[in-house]
């Protein structure tokens, strides 16, 4: 399903995923792609060694009298080195493989396919799936065959990785897998692939800005 | 047996035999080792976190016994015992007090079963140790807001004055110097 991936998260994106503090809609966005992307989860990876040599550097705060004595009894209780089974919410790899969605997205939605959402019209030719994350943003869009967004800029940071179809913009062609990492300074006007809807996923630090008179007047409405 | 060792000689490849032994032989005294080194650190981070003390020694606590029992799910060639351990406590930190960002990140069990491996990565943390002591100023100190604070870019331009901007190309310089350690050369 998804081909070759051309657009990744930048540097500063995927160091702030591994060490925990991008706001939770940003970074359901970023761990999407990891599935897709192989690249990227060694650029994780990466990171996250940075993460455990920095730990090493600390100044050391030790545990308090009594903490060494009784970590020994837990290792007597739990002597049997078996894995503790996933938690039940999660997503067993057989049916996942399964769905259309994302591991992490069927986790969050508990869907299998991209037509049973809950999708609702915005303006003639996208449709949106508020998620609930409970820190910024985050969204799926759905732009229809051939239609043009309105030109937007961002007021924060935008993350928006492509599930299904494609879309161009100035910044290139972005098709299934591929990763768009905006800042605020970025205008733009996607179009979506002539083919088939374009399905997104997206997340942000602030709601987006529209230019241009038609824009003032339908952002009310389009809470995008 | 654990091999004894000095201070001096307890690098990366000392702490990765201490796991095997873990994984292997259930060996106790490799296991209070590796928790005599690394407790006081990975309390150090939560508390960096704002983990209030003593729910910080209970998450301590709860890393080091992940790491008795899924020691056999540690592969030295693909990751130094910190960085393994580092993944544990963030995701523990994150799943007491960001919870919402728990959306995000999947189960490592969930990664061993679908993620194939990749064996390029460096396991070597000694040597990246030193790459961290060598950034200037402005780009530890981004580093360490984002690492140890969990601070976002723009938290950390309103905190510390910094426009966002520089903020993002002090964390691309710092990856920049990294990504040297570990040898891409893209
Ligand atoms: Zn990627």
């Amino acid at each position: 399903m998804m081909g070759h991936i051309e657009h990744h998260p930048n540097d500063e994106t995927i160091l702030s995923y591994a060490a925990g503090s991008l706001p939770a809609a940003m970074a359901l966005v970023v761990g999407c792609h990891l599935q897709y992307c192989s690249a990227c989860r060694e650029r994780v990876a990466q990171a996250d060694a940075v993460g455990g040599s920095l730990m090493s550097q600390l100044q050391e705060k030790p545990l308090s009298d009594g903490r060494r004595e009784s970590m020994m009894a837990l290792l007597d209780a739990s002597p049997s080195g078996e894995a503790s089974p996933a938690a039940a919410h999660e997503s067993s790899p057989a049916a996942a493989s399964r769905s259309e969605l994302p591991r992490l997205l069927r986790n969050l939605v508990d869907q299998d396919d991209f037509d049973s959402l809950p999708w609702k019209s915005i303006v003639p030719g996208m449709k949106q799936v508020d998620l609930k994350c409970g820190e910024g943003d985050a969204k799926l869009l759905r732009i229809a065959a051939g239609k043009q967004m309105p030109v937007h800029t961002h007021r924060g940071h935008e993350l928006t990785l492509i599930l299904r179809g494609g879309y161009s913009d100035s910044l290139g062609k972005f098709n299934a897998g591929d990763f768009a990492d905006l800042d605020g300074s970025v205008e733009h006007q996607p179009i979506a692939d002539a083919d088939q809807d374009c399905i997104c996923l997206a997340g942000m630090d602030a709601p987006l800005e529209f230019r241009g008179w038609i824009a003032k007047l339908v952002q009310p409405f389009i809470k995008i | 047996m654990a091999k004894e060792a000095t201070q001096q000689e307890r690098t990366g490849a000392f702490w990765a035999d201490c796991m095997e032994r873990v994984a292997g032989e259930r060996d106790k005294k490799s296991f209070m080792l590796l928790f005599d080194h690394f407790s006081p650190r990975v309390n150090a981070y939560l508390l960096g976190q704002g983990v209030e003390a003593s729910l910080a020694e209970d998450l301590t606590q709860d890393a080091l016994l992940a790491l008795w029992n899924k020691a056999h799910l540690y592969k030295r060639e693909k990751a130094a015992v910190s960085t393994w351990l580092f993944r544990v406590a963030r995701n523990l930190w994150i799943d007491r007090l960001r919870k919402q960002r728990g959306i995000a990140y999947e189960s490592d069990e969930n990664l061993t079963e679908t993620y194939e491996p990749e064996p390029s990565i460096n396991a070597d943390g000694d040597r990246l140790l030193r790459v961290i002591e060598q950034l200037p100023n402005n780009q530890a100190q981004v580093v360490y807001k984002s690492y140890y604070e969990g601070k976002s870019h723009s938290e950390i331009a309103l905190e510390t004055g910094m426009p966002l901007g520089s903020v993002k190309s002090s964390l691309r310089l710092a990856i920049r110097a990294f990504r040297q350690h570990f040898g891409d050369n893209e």
